[in-house]
């Protein structure tokens, strides 16, 4: 029977997810014009308890890892760190969404939190049913999340793409997972470990490994399984479009280390054969993400291609299954989750000013009009561009170095000049908005897409106020912003300048192989 | 290798205070609060730089103090700070001379619409070369050199309507991006050899490392050193620099930022003693710079031309005890000449004002019964830059010299101590053209007689009372140093004695034929020059040679000639040709390849549900054949 003992490794997702349960609950129960309030403050709160639990947590596992409900989920230091990395970006991801107008703003907090613990939970997980029931977890929110402007036609667009082919990748990933189940007889990572190690491996449990690759593949938006990405966080609330591109991929990373360091056998040169289709993948989308981002105008699309390219980025390092290249992972994760958190937040804040919207052709003159939001988004926009001494130089320089001691050349020559290719894509959004208004944006087409075409200027729009809630709502929704913003640009800037805390904090995460 | 955070404040402060004066002077934010907190930021980081220097003590000889500032997470490679013998005694100096300049210019400068702008430069400054002279290795050092190349480049051009200030300031920039280039060439053959840059790690270990790589991390890093300290043949950028403020060229051009050579070269001693052309390149370029300077301060009329000649033959001493291994010495010259040499170049501030902004000293005469104050400090200098004891010059220099006999080198002896001579007459000359004889007849009483400002007489008043006193600092002790060599420690004097062809001298023999030959030389040079130039001076004939020493002995003419006009054409021959043709097409062509592979791209993502659908199925199916087949 599961104990009390068993609460402790989950504590802070369950925190989460009890949450999300009261949120909903102070909607119903609280009066009308406090209801709002009362949602975000139940939101926070729960991220604060989980917290609570976290640091507790975390003292607790440098010891040794802890595991419940009969080793389904295990915590150990690797899912800790997750799951602080992911606290800090639903923390900031609540924050940034005081900016955003919603009519039912309780069920949309609701189904943040859930999302969140479900990414949480990705990281512990110790069997594949674990594994799979926390993926449809937070996928499931994100659908719904997406969807939430019902009125929008392209939010529904957006939500239906992503639900159709997010379908079918966990139908691989369900596909591949029984498959391994077939070849081992259980679905406890332990067993298949064994298994693995065992040597003599059935036909199936390739072909498991291979499905399973493109599960972990489209939830991290890897070329091919990437094409949800860009329609799904043009479509999404922007808050949700950085728990999307922090979060999803954040967990999805994490489950993937775990899952290679566990299925890959340990004999032989299995390791190579197994790794390669993923080393591709890894240089495939840096180069078709950096390449796409050149021609987006839609800001949001341009961060989705710019999270396309960075999930290469970050699956290089893992290609050689070595502790310091999950150590280095981590790092630049880390930083690019602030980072992307914060260039979206910079985004909401444009929209709600109604100031721009995520239309780059928009962003003309911003600097004239909003002086601290253009500065803001050149900062955020020059750190993934690599602009020292921001994380988005030292993790690019530091997963060079790994890169080459790894004898990986032709990856570390694909992020070379992806970079270059990503920083042109980058650099025009900072110029826009730093020229004067009027001068004609570096656009070489106008469209970038029939979805961006048919897209309207921006989350903002066609939105009913119907609670006059403007003015609680303004001061808030600048102070959360400012807080998330200046969290972020303290994260990035730390983190660039000091590698070596982090980096001393997520060594040997996982036993070298 | 104790851990010490008020290292890290030297830097700090003037930095803090360079980015706060900047950023207020595009505010209404009072201007002379902005100078006083700029004075302040430089004030305090003099108090950090004693209080370090006090701890050193404590831990001195064998420890030195240490400060992270981060690392990358790559070994050796990072950016930390090193208080050690060297280190302190200079960031002593540069925050020290550099608060009093920072008060002098309170004064000098209140006039100037740029006041505030001026502080955040020098502020800026400050930093860079506490960067410079702290770094605990080669590219902290690296950054701190290019540093104070900007900051100089902006406080020479501080004056930017001006076409010759303007012209100056890039042709520092230019020749210090020469020295640059072979600093950056030398380091690189340090990391290639040692796999490290770090003082610690590469300097104990030098003499390890075989003579070809010695020699080429030597004589590169001595292009550097030359070009910064403006030295033979890299001078010429220095007597144009003058063009700057009067305390810029107090500051920069005299006191620090152009010993960073000496600098160099002491800190990475091990590496040039070990490098079996280093002492010989090092002496032969400080032996070289004395007399250049001396000779071509001879003929200069230009009242900062002559103390920017005398500072590129005074660091040529510097340079000269480096090379002899009197590393002691050439730091004991560096702090005193710092003290003289601005107090001096702070002096011809008060002249060149007192004469309505003429630097010509033919024009000038007769000021020393307007302005006794002037008069006297300025004497104070120019006594203690000729080294008459007890002033502080004649110490320093004569340990130097002494130390070029103790080493084996008579005729680098010989030649300093004629050097000595040349000195007393230039600025014996400068002297009383400035202060004797009769007024001329351009200036005017009224402006002769104005008092001094109050900060400005604080400043030349401590600087001349350093002057005297100086010499009788105790020499610095390099012996807890990293890599430091056993000579090092004992400061100026071998241990040895010196076998000069038959005959042998002791250090006491060699320390007393020094003195006297000093002296006496130091007072004919002296004497001569008051004879001509004293209050009945006779008119002076301008030969050949006073016109080529008054042109830098044509240095200049011949690098235009050889250097600049041919490089010119070829930079206009690429520019018109090269560049938009064969450059700019290959970079053209590359934009136009990624455009047309970037429309390729976007042609795969038309947005339809069924093809997104289809490009994964391709996936699927590929990764399944590969797993299936191949593995």
């Amino acid at each position: 029977m599961p104990g009390t003992a068993d609460l402790t490794p989950i504590a802070p997702l369950a925190a989460l997810a009890v949450g999300a349960l009261v949120v909903v609950a102070a909607d119903l129960l609280a009066p009308r014009s406090l209801a709002r309030p009362w949602a975000y403050a139940a939101a926070l709160a729960a991220v604060v308890l989980a917290g609570w639990y976290w640091t507790g947590l975390w003292q607790s596992v440098q010891d040794g890892p802890l595991t419940s409900f009969f080793g389904a989920f295990v915590s150990d230091r690797l899912s800790a760190v997750l799951a602080g990395m992911m606290l800090v970006t639903a923390c900031l991801v609540v924050l940034i969404s005081l900016a955003h107008k919603e009519r039912d703003m309780a069920g949309y907090l609701s189904l943040v939190l859930l999302a969140a613990s479900g990414m949480m939970a990705l990281g512990g997980a110790g069997d594949l049913m674990v594994l799979f029931t926390a993926l449809e977890l937070f996928s499931l929110s994100l659908y719904a999340l997406i969807a939430f402007q019902r009125e929008r036609e392209a939010a529904k667009e957006g939500a239906f793409k992503y639900l159709v082919l997010g379908s079918m990748a966990s139908g691989f990933l369900l596909y591949g997972f029984g498959l391994i189940y077939g070849a081992v007889g259980s679905l406890s990572l332990d067993a298949i470990a064994a298994y693995a190690a065992g040597g003599d491996l059935s036909p199936l449990y390739h072909a498991g490994f291979a499905l399973s690759l493109v599960g972990f593949a489209f939830k991290l938006a890897l070329v091919p399984f990437h094409a949800w990405a860009p329609d799904a966080y043009q479509a999404a609330p922007t808050p949700v479009a950085a728990l999307m591109a922090a979060g999803t991929k954040a967990a999805a990373l994490v489950a993937l280390a775990r899952f290679v360091w566990t299925v890959v056998p340990p004999a032989g040169d299995w390791a190579a054969k197994y790794m390669l289709p993923l080393a591709v993948l890894s240089g495939v989308s840096m180069m078709v993400g950096s390449l796409a981002t050149l021609f987006q105008t839609n800001v949001k699309r341009l961060l989705a291609y710019s999270s396309i390219t960075h999930a290469g980025y970050l699956v290089m390092p893992i290609v050689a299954l070595q502790p310091e290249g999950l150590s280095l992972t981590l790092y630049y994760l880390f930083g690019y989750m602030l980072m992307s958190v914060g260039a979206f937040g910079v985004v909401a804040a444009l929209q709600r000013r109604d100031e721009t919207g995520d239309d780059l052709n928009a962003y003309q003159g911003l600097y004239a009009r909003q002086p601290w939001l253009a500065v803001l988004l050149a900062f955020f926009f020059l750190a993934l561009a690599g602009m020292p001494p921001t994380v988005g130089m030292t993790g690019k320089l530091l997963i060079i170095g790994a890169g080459l001691r790894a004898g990986t050349g032709w990856l570390v020559a694909a992020l070379v000049v992806s970079t270059v290719i990503s920083a042109y894509a980058y650099l025009r959004v900072v110029l826009a908005a730093f020229r004067t208004a009027g001068g004609p944006v570096a656009v070489a087409e106008a469209a970038a897409g029939p979805s961006a075409s048919t897209d309207s200027t921006g989350a903002g729009d066609g939105e009913p106020d119907t609670v006059d809630e403007a003015k609680w709502s303004s001061a808030w929704a600048d102070i959360g912003l400012g807080v998330a913003l200046v969290v972020a640009i303290v994260g990035v800037v730390g983190l660039g300048l000091l590698p070596e805390a982090f980096l001393n904090a997520v060594e040997g995460l996982l036993p070298p192989r | 290798m104790d851990y010490n955070r008020l290292l890290i404040l030297i830097p700090v402060l003037p930095l803090a205070g360079a980015v706060v004066s900047a950023a207020g002077t595009q505010t209404r934010i009072n201007r002379r609060f902005l100078v006083g907190l700029a004075c302040t930021a430089v004030g305090l980081s003099f108090v950090a730089a004693v209080l370090v220097r006090l701890q050193y003590n404590a831990v001195a000889p064998e420890g030195y103090l240490q400060a992270t500032l981060w690392s990358w997470g790559m070994n050796g490679i990072g950016l930390g700070l090193l208080g050690d013998g060297i280190s302190t005694w200079f960031a002593l100096v540069v925050t020290g001379v550099g608060f009093l300049i920072h008060l002098y210019s309170v004064g000098y400068m209140a006039e100037d619409p740029g006041f505030a702008r001026f502080f955040a430069k020098l502020n800026f400054f400050i930093f860079a070369m506490s960067v410079l002279v702290l770094a605990d290795g080669f590219i902290g050092m690296l950054i701190g050199w290019a540093n104070v190349g900007v900051a100089s480049y902006l406080l020479i051009g501080f004056w930017h309507q001006r076409p010759a200030a303007a012209a100056a300031a890039r042709k520092a920039y230019w020749v210090n991006a020469v020295g640059e280039v072979g600093l950056i060439l030398g380091f690189i053959v340090l990391l290639t050899h040692f796999g490290s840059v770090s003082f610690a790690d590469v300097l104990p270990q030098a003499w390890t490392a075989p003579a070809g790589v010695l020699n080429a991390a030597a004589l590169l890093m001595l292009v550097g050193a030359v070009a910064k300290s403006a030295q033979l043949p890299l001078h010429v950028w220095l007597p144009d620099a003058m063009q700057g403020p009067t305390p810029v060229s107090a500051l920069i051009h005299a006191a620090t930022m152009v010993t960073a050579g000496v600098y160099l070269v002491v800190r990475a001693h091990p590496i040039f003693a070990a490098a079996p052309w280093g002492p010989a390149a090092v002496s032969v370029v400080g032996i070289g710079s004395v007399l250049f300077g001396a000779l071509a301060a001879l003929g200069q009329t230009d009242i900062k031309r002559v103390l920017a000649f005398s500072t590129m033959s005074q660091v040529g001493y510097m340079m000269l005890g480096a090379g002899v291994g009197a590393y002691a010495a050439a730091l004991f010259h560096f702090a005193t000449h710092a003290f003289f040499k601005a107090l001096l170049f702070l002096g011809a501030g008060v002249i060149i004002h007192r004469f309505g902004g003429s630097q010509d000293i033919r024009r000038m005469g007769g000021l020393g019964r307007y302005q006794p104050f002037t008069y006297w400090t300025f004497l104070v200098a120019t006594l203690a830059l000729v080294g008459l004891p007890p002033l502080s010059g004649f110490y320093s220099k004569d340990a130097i010299i002494v130390s070029a006999l103790m080493a084996g080198h008579p005729w680098l002896w010989l030649l300093a101590v004629v050097g000595a001579g040349l000195t007393a007459f230039y600025m014996l000359r400068l002297f009383c053209l400035v202060f004797t004889g009769g007024v001329s007849p351009d200036a005017s009483h009224e402006e002769l007689g104005h008092s001094v400002p109050a900060v400005k007489v604080i400043a030349l008043s401590v600087l001349a009372v350093l002057s005297v006193v100086g010499g009788f600092l105790a020499m610095p002790d390099l012996s807890g140093v990293p890599g430091a060599l056993p000579g090092a420690a004992a400061g100026a004097h071998g241990a040895a004695e010196a076998a000069l062809g038959s005959w042998v001298v002791t250090e006491s023999q060699a320390s007393l034929y020094t003195m006297g030959l000093l002296l006496v030389v130091s007072l004919v040079g002296g004497g001569l020059a008051v004879w001509m130039f004293g209050p009945r001076r006779q008119p002076v004939r301008e030969g050949m040679l006073s016109r080529a020493a008054l042109q830098g002995f044509y240095v200049d003419h011949v690098y235009r000639a050889v250097f600049v006009r041919p490089l010119a054409a070829v930079a206009r021959g690429v520019g018109d040709i090269m560049d938009p043709y064969v450059i700019d097409g290959a970079v053209n062509g590359v934009a136009k390849l990624t455009a047309s592979l970037a429309a390729g791209v976007r042609r795969l993502h038309p947005g339809h549900l069924r093809r997104y659908a289809l490009a994964l199925m391709t996936g699927v199916v590929l990764m399944l054949l590969y797993f299936v087949l191949m593995v």
